[in-house]
This record gives C-alpha cells, sequence and structure tokens, in this order.
C-alpha cells in the first residue's frame, strides 16, 4: 500500500489494478442507471448514503427546533412562541430526533458498512432495503410537512392517553404521528429483516459467527430487538388511531378502557428503544477504539455475552417509567431488579473498552477525541441514571428539566459522540479523502463544551423545580441565569455542528486522497478501493484468518478469490451457512428497478388516505401493496433446476437454490418474529383489559356458538394440514387447494364471529375482541393468498422437488396463521363461555 | 459434534437460555397480577408465584450442566456464559418475592 504512487482519481490509491475487464464488466453489471434512473437505485452503497445524509437532514432539522425551543425559554415570560406552537416544537423535536434520525441513522450506518465489512457485494434483499428508504423518506416528510401547515402532533413524543385522545386533541395533530411514524415503523421493521437475515446469511466464505467483526454483532442484536421491539410501539398507533377515528373505546376508562394500556405498549417499545439507539452507538466505539489503541478488542466472546443478554433485560424495564402510576410495590421489585441487572452488561463492555485502551499503546486522532468526550458525557448521564432510578428522588424531579439533562447525556453522549467519531473514521470510505485536521477538532471543542454548558445547568433548573414542556416561566424563581446560560450555550454547540458539515464540505473538495486503509483498520470494508466500487469486491475473500485488509486486498483485487467472474449477466454474492461461514449457495441478487418507489408510493397513498379519512382509497392503496408484492414475489426464481457453478478456490456451489437455504426463508421467519410480537402485545392488551381495566366484566357478553368456533377451527387446522401435504403429496395442488378452502371456511366464519360480538363503541370488550378477530381474520386472508399463488407457481413450472422454496413459506405462513387463529378462536368463544353466569 | 454445528449450538443455547428468563419474567407478572386481581388465597398465589419463579431456575441450572459438559469452541463458551448469565437473572428478578407482599 504505502510504496503505491497516489494518485487523485478515485480508485487509484489501491495496490494493484484489478484485471483488465473483471473491473468493467461487474461495474456493468452492479452500476445503477444515471438520471431518473437513480430513483431505481438498488445498491447498498447508495441506499445507504440515502438513508445517512437524509437522517442528517432530518438531525438538522430537529435541531433547528430545538434552537428554537432554548430561544423560548432563554427570558422569562417570553412572548416569541406561543403555548400552542411550543407544544408542537418541542414535541416534533423529540419525535424527529427519535424516530427520524437516531434509528434511521443506525439502518443507515448498517445498510452502507454491513456487505463491505461481512465481505459481500450487496445485501440480502436489495430492493427491500430501498423499499425501507422510500418509506422513510414519504412517513418523514409527511410528520415534517404537518409542521409546516401548523398541524404537527402537540401531545409530547410518547403520546400519552388521554391527553392524545380526541376530546383533548381534536384536528388532526396527534393522527399525524399516529399515521406518520407507522409509516416510518414500517421502513424499520423492513431493515431489521433486511439486517438479521444478512448477517446470517451472506458472507464472506470462512466467516463463522466467531470470526465475524463485532459490529456485525451488534447490528444483528440490534435488529433483532427491533423486530420484537417495534410491533408493540405500531399495535398501540393502530389501536389509538382506531379510538380517534372510528370510536373504539381502548384507552377510555368509562368504556372500559384503560390509559396505562399506552403507556404499557408504548414503553414495551420505548425502553428497548433506548438500548436499540445505544447499541450501534457502541458497536462503532468497539470498532473505532481498538484501531486506535492500535490491539485488537479485548473480550470478544464477553461483548457478544454481554450484548445478547442486554437485548433480552432491556425487554424486562420498561414499568420504570411508569414508578409513578400506582402498581403494586412487588411488581416494580422485579422491574427494579431488572433495571439493576441490566448495567452489567455495559459495564462488562466499558472494561473492555478501558482494557483494549490499556494493553494498547492508544494514538489520538480526531475519531478518537470523539470517543474520550462519549466516555465523560455517557458516564455523566449514567450517574444521573443511577439517581433517578432511586424510587424517591424519582418522584421529586419527574417532569422536570432534570429529566431532560439526564436524557440528552445518555442520547447524546451515547449516540450522538459515538456516530461522529464514526463519521470521522468512516468519511475516507465515503469520499475517498482524509479529514482536514484542525476544522474536526475546533468542532470538537464547540460542541463538546455548548453540550455541556447548556445541559449541566439543566439539572439545576430541574431540582429548582422548573418543569419540562412548559412554553414559559415566571421571573424570579432563581431559573433565569441559568436558563440563559443554556440557551446561550446551546447556540454555541450549533456552531459546532455546523463547523462539522463544513468540514465534510471541505474535505470532499480539498482532502487529499485517502491512502488505502488509511487507519489500519482490522475489518473488510477497507479492502476495496475508495471511495467504494459498486460491487466492493472483485473478488470475494475467504477468511481463513485475522481480517487484514491490505493482507488480503491484492488478492480480492486480482480477482483470484471468490466470484471473480461475470456471467449470463448475474449479479452474484455467496450465501453461507450462518454457523460455519461455509459457502452454500450463490445468490442471484436483482438489479435497479421502479418496483421499490412504486410500492413506497402505494404504501404511502393507504396512510395518507387514512389520515384524511379517505378510507375507500386508502384500502385501494391497501390493494395496490398486495398487488405489487405479488408482482415482486413472482419475479423471482427460475423455472429450471439451479445449477451448479464453480465459485473460484477450486470450489463450486448452486446457484439460486429455491429451498429452505434460501434467505426468503429466513425472512419469512424474521417477519413472524416481529408478527408474533405484535400478536404477543394484542394478546397482552386484551388481556391486561380484563384483569385490570375499571368497568369490567363487559354489560353483554356474546351468547356461546360452538358451531362458529368448530367450523372456524376445522377451517384453520384444514389450512395447515393441506400446507403441510402440499410438500410431500406427488401434487402439490390438491392439498393446496385445501388449504386454500380451509383459510376461506376460516374466514367466513371469523368473519361471522366478528359480527355477532356486542357493540365495538360502546365498550372496550367489543372494540378488543374485534381487533382480535380482524388479525386472525387478515392472516388467513394472508394464507388464502399464499396457498393461490403457490397452486400459481407450481403451475407455471417454479416448482420442482429441488425447487420447493414456496411450498415451505406457504407452510410457514399457514402455520403460524392457524396457532394465532386457534388461539383466537379459544379467546372470542372461550372466555365469555368461561365467565358468562 | 463437529467445530460447525458447535457454533450453531452455541448462538442457540444462548438465545434458548435468556427465553427461559424472559418466560419466567413474564409469567412472574402475570402470576401476580391474576392472583392479586380474583383474589387467590395468599397460600395459593404464593406457591404459584414461586414455582413459576424456581421452575424456569432449575431448568436453566440444568442448561448450565449441559453446557459445561461441552464448552468446546468460542461460541460454545458464549453459549455457556450466556446461560450462566440468563440463571443469574432469573434468581435475581425473582428475588423482591422474599422481600414485598404480593398485592400490596
Ligand atoms: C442538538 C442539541 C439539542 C438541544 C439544544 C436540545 C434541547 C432540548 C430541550 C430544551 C428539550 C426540552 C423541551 C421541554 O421539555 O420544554 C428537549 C427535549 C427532548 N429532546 Fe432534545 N435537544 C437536543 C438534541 C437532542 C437529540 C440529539 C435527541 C435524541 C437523539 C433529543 C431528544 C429529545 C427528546 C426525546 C425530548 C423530549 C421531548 C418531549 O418532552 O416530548 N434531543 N430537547
Ligand atoms: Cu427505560
Amino acid at each position: 500500500m504505502s510504496g503505491t504512487p497516489q494518485r487523485s482519481e478515485p480508485g487509484a490509491s489501491t495496490a494493484n489494478p484489478p484485471p483488465p475487464g473483471l473491473d468493467g464488466a461487474l461495474e456493468a453489471l452492479w452500476g445503477t442507471p444515471r438520471g431518473w434512473g437513480r430513483l431505481s437505485a438498488v445498491n447498498h452503497t447508495i441506499v445507504g448514503r440515502r438513508f445517512i445524509v437524509t437522517a442528517f437532514v432530518f438531525f438538522a432539522i430537529g435541531g433547528l427546533l430545538a434552537m428554537l425551543i432554548r430561544a423560548q425559554l432563554a427570558t422569562p415570560a417570553n412572548a416569541f412562541l406561543g403555548a400552542a406552537v411550543y407544544n408542537q416544537i418541542f414535541t416534533m423535536h423529540g419525535t424527529v430526533m427519535m424516530f427520524l434520525f437516531a434509528i434511521p441513522m443506525f439502518e443507515g450506518l448498517a445498510v452502507y458498512l454491513l456487505p463491505k465489512m461481512l465481505g459481500a457485494r450487496d445485501l440480502a434483499f436489495p430492493r427491500l432495503s430501498a423499499y425501507g428508504y422510500w418509506c422513510y423518506l414519504f412517513g418523514g416528510a409527511l410528520v415534517v410537512g404537518s409542521l409546516v401547515l401548523g398541524v404537527a402532533p402537540d401531545s409530547g413524543w410518547f403520546m400519552y392517553t388521554p391527553l392524545s385522545s380526541r376530546p383533548y386533541s381534536p384536528g388532526i395533530h396527534a393522527d399525524v404521528w399516529l399515521i406518520g411514524i407507522t409509516f416510518v415503523e414500517v421502513s424499520a421493521v423492513a431493515a431489521a429483516v433486511e439486517i438479521v437475515v444478512s448477517v446470517l446469511k451472506v458472507r464472506a466464505a470462512g466467516m463463522a459467527l466467531n470470526r465475524m467483526p463485532i459490529f456485525a454483532w451488534y447490528l444483528l442484536v440490534t435488529a433483532g430487538m427491533m423486530l420484537v421491539g417495534f410491533p408493540p410501539l405500531i399495535l398501540g398507533s393502530i389501536l389509538l388511531e382506531l379510538e380517534r377515528a372510528f370510536g373504539w373505546p381502548f384507552f377510555d376508562p368509562l368504556r372500559g378502557g384503560d390509559p396505562l394500556l399506552w403507556q404499557h405498549l408504548f414503553w414495551l417499545f420505548g425502553h428497548p428503544e433506548v438500548y436499540i439507539i445505544f447499541l450501534p452507538a457502541a458497536g462503532v466505539v468497539s470498532t473505532v477504539l481498538p484501531v486506535f489503541a492500535r490491539r485488537p478488542l479485548v473480550g470478544y466472546s464477553w461483548i457478544v455475552v454481554s450484548i445478547i443478554a442486554m437485548a433480552f433485560l432491556s425487554f424486562g424495564l420498561w414499568v420504570h417509567h411508569m414508578f409513578a402510576v400506582g402498581i403494586p410495590h412487588l411488581a416494580l421489585g422485579f422491574f427494579s431488579a431488572a433495571s439493576m441487572m441490566v448495567a452489567i452488561p455495559t459495564a462488562v463492555q466499558i472494561f473492555a473498552w478501558i482494557g483494549t485502551l490499556l494493553r494498547g499503546r492508544p494514538v489520538f486522532q480526531l475519531p478518537m477525541l470523539f470517543i474520550c468526550g462519549f466516555f465523560f458525557i455517557f458516564v455523566a448521564g449514567g450517574l444521573t441514571g443511577v439517581m433517578l432510578a432511586v424510587v424517591p428522588f424519582d418522584w421529586q424531579v419527574h417532569d422536570t428539566h432534570f429529566v431532560v439533562a439526564h436524557l440528552h447525556y445518555v442520547l447524546i453522549g451515547g449516540f450522538l459522540f459515538p456516530m461522529m467519531a464514526g463519521a470521522y473514521y468512516w468519511l475516507p470510505h465515503f469520499t475517498g479523502r482524509m479529514p482536514v485536521h484542525h476544522l474536526g477538532t475546533a468542532s470538537f471543542w464547540l460542541v463538546f463544551v455548548g453540550f455541556n454548558l447548556t445541559f449541566l445547568p439543566m439539572h439545576l433548573t430541574g431540582l429548582l423545580g422548573m418543569p419540562r414542556r412548559v412554553y414559559t416561566y415566571a421571573p424570579g424563581l432563581g431559573w433565569d441565569a441559568l436558563n440563559l446560560l443554556s440557551s446561550v450555550a446551546s447556540f454555541v454547540m450549533a456552531i459546532g455542528f455546523a463547523l462539522f458539515v463544513v468540514d465534510i464540505a471541505l474535505q470532499r473538495r480539498f482532502g487529499r486522497p485517502a491512502p488505502a486503509d488509511p487507519w489500519g483498520a482490522g475489518t473488510l470494508e477497507w479492502a476495496m478501493p475508495l471511495p467504494p466500487p459498486s460491487y466492493n469486491f472483485a473478488s470475494q475473500p475467504a477468511v481463513d484468518g485475522p481480517l487484514e485488509p491490505t493482507r488480503l486486498a491484492t488478492a480480492i483485487m486480482t480477482g483470484e478469490q471468490h466470484l471473480g467472474v461475470t456471467r449470463n449477466g448475474w449479479r452474484e454474492t455467496l450465501g453461507v451457512d450462518a454457523a460455519t461461514g461455509r459457502p452454500d449457495q450463490v445468490l442471484l441478487l436483482p438489479g435497479p428497478t421502479f418496483l421499490p418507489l412504486w410500492m413506497a408510493l402505494a404504501t404511502g397513498t393507504f396512510f395518507v388516505s387514512a389520515l384524511f379519512k379517505l378510507y375507500l382509497l386508502s384500502l385501494a392503496g391497501a390493494a395496490a401493496v398486495l398487488v405489487l408484492a405479488i408482482l415482486w414475489l413472482w419475479s423471482m426464481g427460475e423455472r429450471r433446476d439451479p445449477p451448479l457453478v464453480p465459485i473460484g478456490l477450486g470450489q463450486s456451489a448452486l446457484a439460486g437454490p429455491a429451498d429452505r437455504r434460501s434467505p426468503l426463508h429466513a425472512a419469512l421467519a424474521c417477519t413472524l418474529v416481529a408478527d408474533a410480537s405484535f400478536f404477543a402485545s394484542l394478546a397482552f392488551g386484551y388481556a391486561f383489559l380484563w384483569v385490570i381495566a375499571p368497568n369490567w366484566p363487559p354489560p353483554a357478553l356474546p351468547a356461546p356458538s360452538p358451531a362458529l368456533a368448530a367450523m372456524a377451527a376445522a377451517g384453520l387446522v384444514a389450512t395447515t394440514l393441506g400446507a403441510w401435504r402440499a410438500g410431500r403429496a406427488r401434487s402439490p395442488v390438491a392439498p393446496l387447494a385445501l388449504s386454500a378452502l380451509g383459510a376461506a371456511v376460516a374466514m367466513g366464519a371469523l368473519a361471522a364471529t366478528i359480527d355477532r360480538l356486542p357493540s365495538v363503541s360502546a365498550h372496550a370488550y367489543g372494540a378488543a375482541s374485534a381487533a382480535l378477530g380482524a388479525y386472525a381474520l387478515f392472516h388467513c386472508g394472508l394464507a388464502l393468498v399464499a396457498a393461490l399463488y403457490t397452486i400459481a407457481r407450481v403451475r407455471a413450472g417454479f416448482v420442482s422437488p429441488v425447487r420447493h422454496l414456496a411450498l415451505c413459506n406457504t407452510r410457514l405462513l399457514a402455520g403460524y396463521a392457524a396457532v394465532t387463529g386457534l388461539i383466537v378462536v379459544a379467546l372470542l368463544h372461550a372466555v365469555p363461555a368461561m365467565v358468562a353466569p | 459434534m463437529t467445530a460447525d454445528r458447535r457454533a450453531a449450538h452455541g448462538l442457540a443455547t444462548a438465545l434458548a437460555a435468556f427465553t427461559l428468563w424472559a418466560v419466567a419474567f413474564t409469567a412472574l407478572y402475570v402470576v401476580q397480577a391474576l392472583g392479586c386481581r380474583y383474589a387467590w388465597s395468599p397460600l395459593l398465589h404464593q406457591a404459584m408465584l414461586f414455582g413459576v419463579w424456581l421452575v424456569p431456575s432449575v431448568a436453566l441450572a440444568l442448561m448450565l450442566g449441559f453446557a459445561w459438559t461441552a464448552r468446546r469452541g468460542r461460541m460454545a463458551r458464549v453459549g455457556l456464559a450466556a446461560t450462566a448469565a440468563a440463571l443469574v437473572s432469573t434468581l435475581w428478578t425473582g428475588l423482591p418475592l422474599l422481600l414485598a407482599s404480593t398485592c400490596v
């Protein structure tokens, strides 16, 4: 690397030029068209970059809102913003930062970096990440656009009922939040499926689980948490929107609802969310810090254990946000115990980082400065967190600016500083150029000092009793000088961020070209020309020892490793066995297409029409989504059995096998995990209302109907049995037809069951039961469509004894529909029969 | 067992162990709420609570034993350590049973 003369064209800084032709041939295959064609991009480098840039724009918007907040609070009795506008501004600040900045920033980093670190050419489902991006962009634009129209959400970022329910929040403010954020969450769930499957299936040959870069573990665990963590919020939003739009009283205590149900569903998502934000940032630290400590990370296995532990434990803490609502002490005890427990994995990571620093020979370059800032601020935020965990102290400062100070120490210290370290670390990768040093240092000090002077005083105003979320305060309470200091310092911090942006612009323009692997890193994203070509690797490395980018780079560039060929116009990357990393297939990835964009527009039609109560149009949008999804799936697969093709280094593998090894099977399983979390939250809600809510049991229960129950159950059993038989029988068509018929029968029985329920708006019993019934009905519908689709696939010749992916997936889906459906049938028919006199 | 199967097994063990923790945690919360709402006799309530606490703990202890005998390779040790962590977590989260009364 160092011996090569450096030229300024991108890509010129690498050790060996690729063999003539291979480079160009790969670029022709993997490139993205120009002009309007850019909208059809599916390449992970482009989509990842779009995510990151868009998230940064939303950060700027959220930051602007923060400046408005601080301008308003600078002096007492300030007439700058009125109460109504202030409510919108702080709500939007929190919402934009949490949902439109932090999570998408992590998704963008994952989409951009993951394949490069894992030695792959793209993610498992390029079109899915493009779709996720469009959903994010459109949903985010919808939410932020409401601000311009003056109808932005104004009930706080956690949208507590009854404040956010119809009587206290008329107009569409709250609906914008519920519908817009759900739209954005579609993209989060899509990204989570993408990340989990890609980490498990799409790596370089020989990269066993325990050889993955630690960052991949962080992303895997975070994405897994998102699969389980986001569905409760999506459910809560749907239920609240049903209450607001149609009067289904899930949260109205007079009619058997309970506002606490909202708090449970929100924090069931909200606490894990804190870790979903923190873990990727910690992953950045675990990746960047060893590079500058000049020593491999200490305690790799311990970190893996601790992030898995953290992921689970973080789901057992949500009630600590509800210490003040009157839950029995024993239950509080369980949650406090889990809250204390979760500190241990964090401590393990901190010790691993310190250990790495102590054993290494640290060099203090710019990214390290931000990591030091992270340590300092995050530890301080942790200490105030411990103070808040002391219940009597929490009662004292609950809902004051002390909490605002604490949460910014944790979020800005725990997320923003590591991300800025990451930005300076990976910028050479994005731009192919090195940072212009002193500007970054100046930016760091402005942000660091500005941050502390903004938020340190808020601890004091909080202790002095200044509530959060108030648009103004009276003079002479001892808060004046401290608030002014906060406000002035927040502008210092803003200048620091502006300098950061200027620095990036200058670096792109004037930075000196980055040498290959400029930091001496230990991960594969540096074993490629900078900025990266669309296909990442001219050939995919075979990983057999420690990852040394410079050692591997030459063999990669010259096409001597895996898949250093082009053939049949295929975009190829290796698929591997999840545990060992042994190649088990060649994945054939799709090229640029407008399908994701159309699909996102159809999804947007569904959400936006629902916002404006145009329900027919909304249904049309949903139908369009279904049609496009079928087209999308139909475009995959082949009508002939997969050929065995050479993959280089004397090995061969099947090209695009359509069986259980396919990433599509893993993707369906992941989606069903998210779906199961949704269902569990719904069942929890139903049980919670029965057991805890006031005004139960309901005034009216449906008369028992064993016939309907039996019919539904029989239909469900037939659905799954048919789908099961289809995999064994000589011709799958007849069993699949049985499966479809069973699903249709079950749908009829479920519809009749819903029809016999007492009024959905009179009491939460009717509403909750109807929601459960609709869930089962929807999934039977999916099973029906899947069975018919698979019959069509069989007819069209896509299925053979070795190409049975469609059958596997139909079986999985039908099985899921049957299991959840039977639980719903039991809840709808057996529970009323049991409690009826 | 081959090295590959061991690697897969280590991750599965870790996930299974913490899933057991999650089951125990949920069960504690649910049994606590049900018992108070439907006014079970204190003896029954306590017995149920201790049951849903200790049964998963015993299961985890058994798992720990198995994981100990199969502790070869990095992922297997990850599985072992995670099982131990899940056992400690389960014991710890149930500890308030010894301190607080059930329905106040
Ligand atoms: C850039 C500098 C920032 C400043 C000066 C700032 C300032 C503030 C202030 C003063 C409040 C309290 C408003 C009130 O209660 O009346 C607030 C609330 C909040 N901030 Fe920030 N903030 C900043 C960055 C961030 C970041 C990066 C995040 C998250 C990643 C964030 C998340 C939140 C949240 C969740 C709330 C609570 C909103 C609510 O009460 O509904 N902030 N911020
Ligand atoms: Cu929390």
